[in-house]
């Protein structure tokens, strides 16, 4: 007896394995993973300039796993605006924050703060400690500059440079670049916009008229280089009326960084002479990939200088050539 | 090698003989039903398996279809157009005198869905007509498109482009358009003159999209992409990420296979991939299926199904034990009490009955032995008891005092009478008595020596009784060197003189003989006889009284005879009164031998 009282005991232990493991059995599959909330914070007023990006931000969301949502200022360049919107998404529960700086120094402390809070990832600008955050994803910006400087600098001596934005680390590294590239002997006057100033196409319109003859335009970033476009237009049309002095026969030719829907509608009508433009929704995909990675396991994340965003150059000739094409008409409609 | 091959199997196969049979039973049946088990098992996953395949293939496969369908029906469509618009209205229109303008209009609105723009170019590159918008952008080098120059380069066929964006129209706001380009070459009529023209239509890229993202949605792991027969991608879900090189794609080599489905392995990945054409372009649709969809669910019903199996395993071992327990344990406890038994020497102790019908009967018909045993051995206690009873009679008689006693006074008397011949006669017979009485301390004589013994008896009695009575002997010579026990004829001589002479005259006769291979010696006395209630008596009453004798009795005689040589033997009695007395001894005929005499009979 006493022996089948032993194998009684280990068939019932046995019941009781099994309904354990069809217990395990039926929930593995219905588990689902908690997905992440992860916030993207981007400088300017125009979300549509974010269009390449915010592609491939909702391509990765969708690979990886993520919730997602893009927040964008009132402003073009307010820090504090940004700053405020940086603590609202960390208090609203966001797990990462994916952000491209609207002013390099004055959201440094905020955002070097915020990391102890919640994993931050830069995204196309910088601050000026990045290396505090999990990194800044961006193409290098001196090197655009540079293929920039020598773009134009092989067209043009005389040469206007807008030189707006430059509380961005980007801007500023593009400066340096376009300023190694285009030249010693390249006659380069800055244009900044000072108190008083308010609209940038204005401001350009009327330091074209005032010393912008003959010379070349160049923007470094898309605002800025949306705003060139507007001021030349203007000019052109003033032309076109006859409205402007004799002196300025031709509009000038413009050059700049970016690639928006507007940009490249220009370049299309023979407005831009070149374009230099980062692959925006590399920076976006890669980007809700690092942040996911990182967010699921804290140990496994590539470093940053690893990844390499792509830049082209762009000019009317090439811009249908099939590779080009696709990035600067990334939107099927 | 097959030394140790056979070495380690004879070791199997002992250890498994040396086993006890619930071992034996238990592991046997287990051993056959995990194979078993595990056999069929087996078997029936990977039918499971191969179904789950099979079925996520033709699962994929009509996805296939359904896409195809769709491509097929798109670029239909847009033939269709093509030729509407070249048959229906170019090749009816003579442009020197309508426009194609309006009929074009009719055509491009009711395809507004999936339509860009119709246009009509002459062979120069120069617009003749197009729909809806025809400002021409400034410095568009039109012949040098690449749907242009295709349509110029194969004249007879409709040509298809990959997707492109449109580089023709002015727009006023900054919208573009992807599209497929569809070319061909028309015969334009202007006043009776033709001339070579082409016509494109451009088909909106969205809508092909748009039937790619309608199965792609519904496939978890898979996808499904479009090429060209080249192995261009024209439309891929991850499309932006390929251009990124984030993403590879196995198009070129999807692109060299036939129609049909094959796996590759593809940056370590296993994938089943599925090729189909689509007609008349040329393009082909590709169905990628990472093998994990498959095994996904297997891999749970893997791990579902061995989990069974070994619950299973573990109640049939369970079980098994059980039964084998069942069978197996009364066989034990019979063995058990069997061994006890042999150890102990113990017959009383009871023999274990139960178990199946075998076993108890086993247990039985070893109860019954054992009993038998008992029985018998009892018997032969009871037996030797008695022999040694009889012999320590026997023994006794062999000196008789009150015999002894009688002769020896007769002795005297014949010695103080001077009759010296008589009485060494006497002596003589007395010595003999004693010495065959005695025989060495053994028990079997040959029958010489006991008839010898009896004439010595005789000649001490005559010498004493005068001569009351007359003995005749009667024996066959084959009887004397045949085997007896000692001492059985001098008693029956002693009753015969005793009670058969006692009027007088006597005659003893002495007979012995063999009878159907049988010795008999009878003694026969003519005196008073006995009734037949005596005679009855004289062999199984113990306790009567001897009135004289020597003191033996028959009954001693009797039983000595039956225990030495079986109940088949011994005395027998006749008598009659008035008429006399036998009595037979019956013996089996035994020669007598050396070594008889010393170790007894068998």
């Amino acid at each position: 007896m006493k022996k089948n009282v032993k194998v009684l005991l280990a068939g019932l232990a046995l019941i009781y394995l099994l309904c354990m493991v069809v217990y395990g059995y039926m929930h593995d599959g219905s588990a689902k993973e908690e997905r992440c909330r992860i916030s993207v914070i981007v400088y300017g007023t125009n979300l549509d300039r974010w269009a390449f990006m915010r592609e491939g931000i909702s391509q990765g969301a969708k690979d990886f796993g993520a919730e997602v949502s893009v927040i964008n200022m009132s402003s073009e360049a307010d820090a504090k605006e940004q700053i405020d919107l940086l603590s609202r998404e960390i208090e609203n529960g966001a797990q990462g924050i994916l952000m491209a700086a609207a002013d390099s120094e004055a959201v440094n402390e905020a955002v070097t703060a915020a990391t102890a809070k919640v994993p931050v990832l830069m995204i196309e600008t910088g601050i000026k400690d990045s290396d505090k955050t999990l990194g800044l994803l961006a193409a290098d910006d001196y090197g655009m500059g540079k293929m920039l400087g020598e773009m134009v600098g092989s067209e043009h001596r005389k040469i206007a440079l807008i030189y707006e934005y430059t509380e961005r680390d980007s801007v500023k590294r593009r400066y340096q670049g376009f300023m190694d590239g285009v030249g010693e002997d390249a006659d380069v006057l800055l244009w900044e916009r000072g108190e008083g100033d308010f609209r940038l196409s204005l401001y350009i319109d009327k330091m074209y008229r005032m010393e912008g003859d003959g010379r070349a335009l160049v923007a470094l970033d898309d605002v800025a280089l949306e705003q060139t476009l507007d001021a030349v237009t203007e000019i052109r049309e003033k032309k076109h009326r006859e409205e402007s002095p004799e002196h300025m026969q031709q509009a000038p030719e413009v050059y700049g960084i970016g690639a928006t829907d507007k940009i490249v509608y220009y370049l299309d009508k023979g407005s831009i002479g070149g374009l230099v433009f980062q692959n925006e929704f590399s920076i976006g995909y890669l980007g809700m990939e690092q942040m996911v990675n990182y967010l699921d396991n804290e140990a496994s994340v590539r470093q940053m200088q690893e990844i390499s965003i792509e830049y082209y150059k762009a000019t009317r000739e090439n811009m249908y050539d099939p590779e080009l094409q696709r990035l600067l008409f990334p939107i099927v409609q | 090698m097959r030394e140790r091959y056979r070495k380690l199997y004879d070791r199997i196969m002992d250890s498994y003989r040396k086993r006890s049979i619930q071992m034996l039973i238990t592991l046997s049946f287990s051993v056959l039903s995990i194979l078993g088990m595990a056999l069929m098992g087996s078997a029936l996953y990977g039918r499971f398996a191969a179904s789950v395949r099979e079925v996520a293939v033709e699962d994929s496969k009509k996805l296939m279809d359904q896409v195809c369908l769709g491509m097929e029906s798109y670029i239909r469509n847009m033939m269709r157009i093509s030729d509407t618009t070249y048959y229906a209205v170019i090749k009816k229109t003579d442009l020197a005198q309508e426009a194609l303008g309006d009929k074009m209009n009719l055509l491009y609105e009711a395809n507004k869905d999936s339509l860009i723009s119709i246009a009509c170019f002459t062979e120069s590159g120069e617009l003749i007509e197009a729909v809806p918008v025809d400002n021409m952008k400034k410095g568009t080098a039109v012949t040098e498109q690449q749907w242009f120059a295709a349509a110029n380069s194969k004249i007879e066929n409709l040509h298809f482009s990959i997707p492109h964006v449109q580089n023709l129209f002015e727009e006023s706001s900054y919208r573009y358009y992807w599209v497929i380009s569809l070319s061909r070459v028309v015969e334009l009529n202007h006043a009776g003159e033709t001339s070579r023209g082409i016509l494109l239509v451009d088909m909106n890229f969205s809508g092909i999209e748009q039937i790619f993202d309608k199965v792609n949605s519904k496939t978890s792991g898979g996808y499904v992409y479009l090429m060209d027969s080249e192995g261009e991608i024209i439309y891929h879900p991850k499309q932006k990420l390929l251009n990124t090189n984030i993403l590879n794609e196995s198009n070129r080599e999807a692109a060299s296979h036939q129609d049909g489905s094959y796996v590759e392995d593809f940056e370590g990945d296993e994938r089943v991939i599925i090729v189909k054409s689509v007609g008349y372009t040329g393009w082909k649709v590709v169905s990628v299926t990472p093998s994990s969809e498959f095994t996904m669910n297997t891999v749970q019903v893997r791990f579902f199904a061995v989990m069974l199996i070994i619950f299973f395993i573990l109640v049939m071992l369970a079980a098994n034990v059980l039964v084998s327990s069942r069978i197996a344990t009364p066989i034990q406890k019979l063995e058990k009490s069997v061994k006890e038994l042999e150890e102990e020497g113990n017959l009383a102790r009871e023999i274990y009955i139960g178990g199946s019908y075998e076993i108890e009967s086993l247990g039985h018909s070893i109860q019954s032995m054992v009993n038998q045993m008992r029985k018998l051995m009892d018997d032969i206690v009871v037996e030797q008891e008695a022999k040694r009873k009889s012999e320590l009679d026997a023994l006794q008689s062999q000196i008789n005092p009150h015999f002894l006693y009688n002769t020896l006074d007769s002795i005297v008397w014949m010695v103080e009478s001077e009759r010296y011949e008589e009485a060494i006669t006497m002596v003589t017979s007395l010595a003999n008595l004693f010495r065959i009485s005695l025989s060495k301390g053994r028990n079997i004589i040959p029958i010489r020596s006991e008839l010898e013994h009896a004439q010595n008896y005789l000649s001490i009695q005559k010498l004493r009784y005068k001569n009351r009575f007359t003995v005749e002997m009667d024996i066959q010579p084959e009887i004397l060197d045949c085997s007896t026990i000692k001492l059985i004829v001098q008693p029956l001589l002693e009753n015969a003189i005793y009670y058969g002479t006692e009027d007088g005259d006597g005659e003893i006769t002495v007979k012995g003989y063999v009878k159907d291979k049988d010795i008999y010696i009878e003694v026969s006395d003519d005196g008073l006889g006995m009734p037949p209630e005596t005679v009855e008596l004289l062999l199984t009453d113990n306790n009567r009284v001897r009135k004289k004798g020597s003191g033996i009795g028959l009954i001693n005689v009797h039983q000595r005879i039956q225990l030495y040589f079986g109940a088949a033997y011994g005395l027998t009695i006749e008598s009659e009164p008035d008429e006399g007395t036998t009595i037979r001894i019956h013996l089996p005929m035994v020669p007598y031998t050396e070594e008889i005499g010393r170790e007894g009979l068998k």
